[in-house]
């Protein structure tokens, strides 16, 4: 089956990884700015990874036929750095019309910190002044509840923002309600640790139904399996889910949302590509 | 259209099945853990982190339904709806 990995941080995998994501039907996913592991010292190094993102991760996946896309934004955990998030921000909009780029992520909270929120806010007035989508990162472990709240309480009290161009990420159990309630996209991240399991994944669709409902790997630096969403592929099948029904999560979902961003031109992999496209 | 909300497949006899050997598991980790810390020099009574071991037994014990939303909160910081007045940021 052909499938879509709307999150997933390939900058921190090796080009093995691209290889057995493609042998594993992935033909398209989506890349959001995140923390690397370490802080960054200046605006400029995050050019230089902007640029790796909208730049050298496409030409990377594209020897696999995987198509790759990218959101730009500095990360919840830097953002503590008001000084330097600012200078980061003001430098986003020359990266926007790069091809590839859906808009502002994964912007969000990460231990519910008061410049986390300044920063978030100042993400939602250049997605709001650009017309971006968004793409939100939720934090971790008992964090998670606390800040998912405290993020849809400024994206509901911004009446600028279609909420239906607006994907929260990472969510779980006690988080996913509100966000679909709210009518927001949801993602569910498939991580060995913390995050979610492909089981518990399959539960929160049988409960909620498929409707603006993603999976994705988040495939980053720390312990995280690029290849999970063939996992909640084979997850769904062994509960004698249909087929068109798994589609629709792991592919069609992800396109329907990617397509509101004029950045999103995806070729299905029906239609033969030139190679190196 | 919005899809209807699919109804599990699986019976719950074909769940057990399925999953018994794997609860099992589970289990056995957990009081072999709880063992562990028991076993270990020191002592951890009054850590709030068990107690929170505590509050998750008893309530998967004693509820019957959406038990891992239950127990997210239990492991969860609270929510005050007035955290913007603490962080004196302004709310449209």
């Amino acid at each position: 089956m052909y499938y879509f990995d709307p999150h997933i941080h390939m900058v921190s995998r090796t080009t093995d990884d691209y290889e057995n994501l493609a042998k594993m039907g992935c033909v398209g996913m989506s890349e959001p700015a995140f923390w690397a592991g370490f802080d960054r010292g200046s605006a400029e190094s995050f050019a230089d990874y902007f640029r790796q993102l909208t730049e050298f991760e496409p030409t990377r996946a594209s020897q696999y036929r995987v198509q790759h896309y990218s959101w730009l934004c500095i990360n919840a955990k830097e953002a503590e750095n008001v000084k330097l998030s600012r200078e980061v921000i003001s430098m986003i909009p020359e990266f926007l019309d790069k091809p590839g780029v859906l808009g502002i992520g994964e912007i969000g909270l990460n231990k519910n910190t008061k410049n986390e929120a300044t920063i978030f806010l100042d993400h939602l007035e250049l997605a709001a002044e650009y017309q971006q989508q968004i793409l939100i990162h939720t934090p971790h472990l008992q964090d998670k509840y606390q800040g998912t709240r405290m993020i849809l309480d400024m994206l509901c009290d911004d009446k600028r923002l279609e909420h239906h161009r607006v994907l929260v990420d990472h969510v779980e159990e006690h988080t996913i309600r509100g966000v679909l309630e709210n009518g927001f996209w949801a993602g569910m991240t498939l991580y060995p640790v913390s995050k979610c399991t492909p089981a518990r994944a399959a539960d929160m669709v049988e409960r909620y139904g498929p409707e603006r409902l993603m999976v994705n790997s988040a495939g980053d630096w720390g312990p995280s399996k690029p290849t999970a969403v063939p996992d909640f592929i084979l997850e769904m099948r062994r509960r004698g889910h249909p087929e068109s029904l798994i589609r629709k999560i792991v592919y069609e979902n992800p396109l329907e949302f990617f397509r509101q961003s004029e950045g999103f031109e995806f070729t299905p992999p029906e239609v033969s590509l030139p190679a190196g496209h | 259209m919005d899809s209807p909300t699919p109804t599990p497949v699986m019976s719950a006899k074909q769940v057990l099945d399925r999953e018994y050997l794997e609860i099992r598991a589970k289990l056995l980790e957990i009081a072999a853990s709880l063992d562990r810390i028991d076993r270990g020099p020191g002592r951890v009574d009054e850590e709030p982190r068990l107690q929170q071991f505590r509050d998750a037994l008893t309530m998967i014990l004693n509820s019957s339904d959406e038990r891992a939303e239950q127990l997210q909160l239990i492991f969860s910081r609270t929510y005050e709806p007035d955290w913007r007045q603490t962080f004196q940021l302004p709310s449209n």
